[in-house]
């Protein structure tokens, strides 16, 4: 026998009258009547789906479905509430919704504390008023997002490396992605043979732009740390910034002009010529020469040689700039002439090659100390 | 005014009178009244054009700025900041529209307006400047060279750039092209490779010279910008004459060279005797031939080709030898033979004549000796003489401990000499030979100035380097300097009746460097000596394609217009970009008309 009447559980509130015909199965006759009766209608259910991944965390987002039915297929509606709760379990209620989907932001203080764990309550209601019972509630703890802290260095870096005695101006600028306040504090772990009288570590003045400022002053070559601790209170995170302080480096040949010809080939020179030097790199004494009075840095020197035709040595002729001019007018076409320059920081380095080789690195590398030019006057 | 998308102009010679300048992506633009620039990031797509009107503003200036942003990717948000550079002041500005997406400021003064702009939306910011100019402001234009290190591929190159006078300048941000690596293949008509150096004069910025060398198999790669070049060609070999190719596109990759033309002869002494060793060579338009040696009979064979009527002709006696180089200017045209014929001329030794400087004995030093004779031989074609040809020595000479020349003999000319008198400036002496047993050069003269700042005052510390010129000119000569005292007055000791460039050098770099050509030095005060006020050329270079700047490029301001032969390489004011590329390069101010 089919029927619509639903007696499985009873449901408060209403009646139903309800027809229903009868069929002797098998009769030859049919008989046909109504009874009546009381209808019941069901209560719908829901569960409380996440839909974002990851860990709650203060600030973050979330996201939630109502996963909904109803045994009388009558529509449901949701009602949801979120709640947010601090270390002392006083909790706030934020937000409410009554869609299928819920999003909610975390706060990040709850009465003035951070916020350690939400509460999302989903209850649902069909068209008839059926409340489904239990309400469906999901706790979650809620993480603390650890400050960050981005450290930076600035000074007379080369290659990684920073000479001594040379200020290093190091930044930090703490953030946190809870909004929480964040707190900076800062150690040096100097290089091992480092005298404490002899070197600087202080405060700057904070920039405008955020963040604090230490300078650091390091006496001795050898690997400094400087570490710089970020706190908001709950979490603490440390940046460990490496500074590799190395002894004052050999400035190194940059850009020239003309290029130097390669090994076996001569430069034609039919008219008069400037061989410059455009830039020379170092760790403290430079080309094009910094502001005069820097206290720190310095001028690259210059040493100009020039090998006359027929000539077997090289011949010192210019310092203290950064061209020669050769004027193909002072000599007689076909003459092979060499133009040398050799540059030098405060340190008065010595060239470690011989008079013949063209190149020279004090280093054995490609930081260039002397370079010459192989020129056919025409 | 007018709106369009970040320029994609490159490093090419333009006459670059663009007065609003950007340094976040967008090149400066070209063409001498666009004045927008933009701010773009290759990863997000989004960009930012801010557009000025007007285009050349003139102190006091209301300026309005317009932002198109584009390829943004969320809610745009206009927050603008402008600053006089000079002072770092901010300036107020006032919003066109409810959104601020277009903002107008007054600049009362000239000098550089900094403008950033930030709309968020993921897209980076926009940082340009406009140059707002002084009323009656001179011009100048001004050549940027600049010479990347090797680490950016890239060939030297530069851009002229109109600098207004009475304010600093901001270039904006320069693109360096790139250019192409074009093989060059350097072969005979029989496709015989060529091993030789290459000279490409661009047509367009023919100060910016690239050099190459082609190997053994006649093949190189030089980086060119694209463009027209004239193509010098200097084989290795002096079987094949140096040949200037006009015009030439680097596309063709083929240059060939052949032997061109042969220019046989002799060169003879007075006697009429074959001088062997002899170095002779000739240059026609500018190209020179080979250099032929002669043989014990006298006789050589170089290879030219013509590229004017008339040829300067030059034959070189060896070095061991008393005859002069003969210089000559003839016309070869079809000749096949030439005779290089010494003249008989009188000689004498110097050997033993006694040097002083100011009657003080310059032992162990050297003498640089340089003179010449109108009428020391003759270029012939048999018999017939096609030009005379004029005698000279250059060289060095060493005196010996008690001050006297060695053994050489010269031809009885008239010149000079310059004596490097040890730990002084030296000494020039007239020479006129024979030389009656000394040779004697006046005492160092004194000269005095003082240098003044150009807006008045002492230049203090001033730097004085005094180079030699003229004729006796030489790598090595002594190079006096001087350094200014408190009140800006210096002394400084040259060789007395030498030339001289006195350049005046600023330490601070506040005024730029000022030259004071001496003809002959004498005694003398210079009196006040006013540096030139100067203004700085900022910009920020870039690797093309980059959205950040390249470091360690060389930067030199050369002057344009005015100036020619190797003043054209004599930098106004040199820099090297800083690791963000950015560069100050300090010149002379043009200025503004009274």
């Amino acid at each position: 026998m089919a029927s619509r009447l639903h007696h499985d559980r009873p449901v408060s509130g209403l009646v139903h009258h309800v027809c229903a015909a009868v069929v002797a199965a098998g009769a030859s006759t049919g008989a046909a009547g109504c009874f009546y009766g009381e209808v019941i209608n069901e209560r719908p259910s829901a569960e409380i789906e996440r839909v974002d991944t990851g860990v709650p965390a203060r600030g973050g987002s979330l996201s939630f479905r109502a996963l909904m039915d109803d045994p009388d297929r009558d529509r449901v509606t949701p009602s949801w509430r979120f709640e947010a709760c601090n270390a002392q379990a006083i909790c706030a209620a934020d937000e409410t919704g009554a869609d299928q989907m819920f999003y909610v932001t975390v706060p990040s203080l709850v009465d003035g504390l951070p916020t350690v764990r939400v509460v999302v309550s989903l209850g649902v209601q069909d068209e008839y008023g059926a409340i489904g019972v239990p309400q469906q509630r999901l706790e979650l703890d809620v993480i603390n997002n650890a400050p960050s802290v981005v450290v930076q260095r600035r000074g007379r870096e080369l290659d990684g490396a920073f000479p001594p005695d040379v200020p290093i101006t190091i930044s930090a600028r703490g953030g946190d992605a809870d909004g929480d306040a964040v707190t900076l504090a800062w150690e040096l772990f100097p290089a091992r043979d480092s005298v404490p009288a002899d070197r600087r570590f202080e405060a700057l003045p904070d920039p405008s732009s955020g963040g604090e400022e230490r300078l650091l002053l390091p006496d001795v070559d050898g690997e400094w740390i400087v570490r710089v601790t970020v706190s908001d209170a709950i979490d603490a995170r440390a940046v460990d910034l490496p500074i590799l302080v190395v002894p004052d480096q050999p400035p190194c040949l940059g850009a020239s002009d003309p290029a130097p010809p390669p090994v076996g080939a001569m430069l034609v020179v039919d008219q008069p010529r400037r061989f410059s030097v455009l830039v020379v790199e170092d760790d403290l004494d430079l080309f094009p020469a910094p502001p005069p009075g820097d206290p720190y840095l310095g001028a690259a020197g210059f040493r100009w040689y020039l090998r006359a035709p027929g000539a077997a040595a090289f011949t010192q002729v210019d310092t203290g700039v950064a061209a020669l001019e050769l004027d193909p007018a002072h000599f007689d076409p076909g003459d092979r002439v060499d133009v040398r320059v050799e540059i030098d920081d405060r340190l008065g380095r010595t060239i470690p090659c011989a008079d013949g080789v063209a190149t020279c690195s004090i280093g054995q590398d490609a930081c260039l100390q002397r370079q010459s030019w192989a020129v056919e006057v025409r | 005014m007018k709106r369009r998308m970040p320029a994609g102009s490159t490093l090419a010679t333009a006459v670059a009178a663009a007065l609003a300048t950007a340094a976040c992506g967008g090149d400066m633009a070209s063409d001498d009244d666009a004045v927008d620039a933009g701010g773009s990031d290759g990863a997000t797509g989004c960009s930012i054009a801010v557009s000025f009107a007007p285009t050349m503003p003139v102190a006091p200036a209301t300026i309005v700025a317009q932002s198109d942003v584009f390829g943004s990717s969320g809610i745009t948000t206009y927050v603008w900041r402008v600053t006089l550079r000079a002072t770092g002041a901010e300036v107020p500005f006032t919003p066109l529209d409810a959104s601020s997406r277009d903002i107008q400021f007054d600049a009362p003064t000239a000098g550089i307006y900094d403008v950033d702009l930030f709309v968020g939306a993921g897209c980076p910011s926009f940082d340009g400047a406009v140059n707002v100019m002084t009323p009656g402001a001179n011009t100048r234009a001004v050549r940027l060279r600049f010479v990347p290190p090797a680490s950016i591929t890239a060939p030297p190159q530069e851009r002229i750039v109109i600098v207004p006078g009475g304010a600093d300048f901001a270039a904006g941000v320069l693109t360096l092209d790139a250019g192409n690596a074009y093989p060059i293949n350097v072969r005979t008509p029989t496709a015989t490779a060529v091993p030789a150096y290459v000279r490409f004069t661009s047509r367009s910025t023919p100060d910016a010279v690239i050099e190459g060398f082609t190997d053994s198999a006649g093949n190189t790669a030089v980086r060119l910008i694209p463009g027209r070049y004239d193509v010098l060609v200097v084989p290795t070999s002096a079987a094949l004459a140096p040949r200037l190719v006009l015009d030439w596109d680097p596309l063709t990759t083929l240059i060939t060279i052949d032997a061109g033309t042969a220019l046989g002869g002799f060169v003879l002494d007075d006697a009429g005797a074959a001088v062997a060793g002899a170095r002779v060579s000739l240059t026609s338009g500018g190209v020179p031939s080979t250099v032929a040696t002669t043989v014990a009979d006298g006789s050589f064979s170089l290879r030219w080709r013509e590229g004017g009527t008339i040829e300067q002709v030059t034959a070189v006696p060896p070095a061991a030898s008393s005859l002069p180089r003969l210089d000559a200017q003839v016309e070869i045209g079809a000749l096949a033979v030439v005779t290089v014929r010494h003249a008989t001329v009188p000689s004498s030794d110097v050997a033993s004549t006694l040097v002083r400087v100011g009657g003080v004995i310059a032992a162990s030093t050297e003498v640089v000796v340089d003179l010449g004779r109108a009428g020391a031989g003759t270029i012939r074609d048999g018999s017939t003489i096609l030009a005379a040809a004029s005698g000279s020595h250059r060289r060095t000479l060493r005196t010996d401990a008690a001050g006297r020349l060695p053994s050489a003999r010269f031809i009885d000319g008239t010149g000079a000499a310059f004596i490097t008198a040890s730990g002084g400036p030296g000494g020039v002496a007239a020479l006129a030979l024979p030389l009656g047993g000394t040779l004697d050069a006046a005492a160092p003269v004194t000269i005095t100035g003082r240098v003044l700042r150009a807006a008045g005052g002492a230049r203090a510390e001033a730097r004085v380097r005094a180079t030699l010129t003229g004729a006796l000119a030489h790598a090595g000569a002594p190079v006096p300097v001087a350094t200014a005292g408190s009140d800006g007055s210096f002394t400084i000791a040259l060789a007395a009746g030498g030339a001289y460039a006195l350049l005046l050098i600023d330490p601070t770099a506040d005024d730029a460097a000022r030259t004071v050509a001496i003809a002959s030095a004498t005694a003398q005060a210079l009196g006040d000596l006013s540096l030139p006020a100067a203004l700085a050329i900022s910009g920020e270079v870039r690797a093309t394609g980059q959205s950040v700047g390249a470091r360690a490029v060389g930067v030199a301001a050369l002057c344009h217009l005015a100036c020619a032969g190797i003043e054209r390489t004599r930098p106004l004011g040199d820099a090297v970009t800083d690791p963000a590329g950015r560069f100050v390069v300090a010149v002379p101010d043009p200025g503004v008309a009274q």
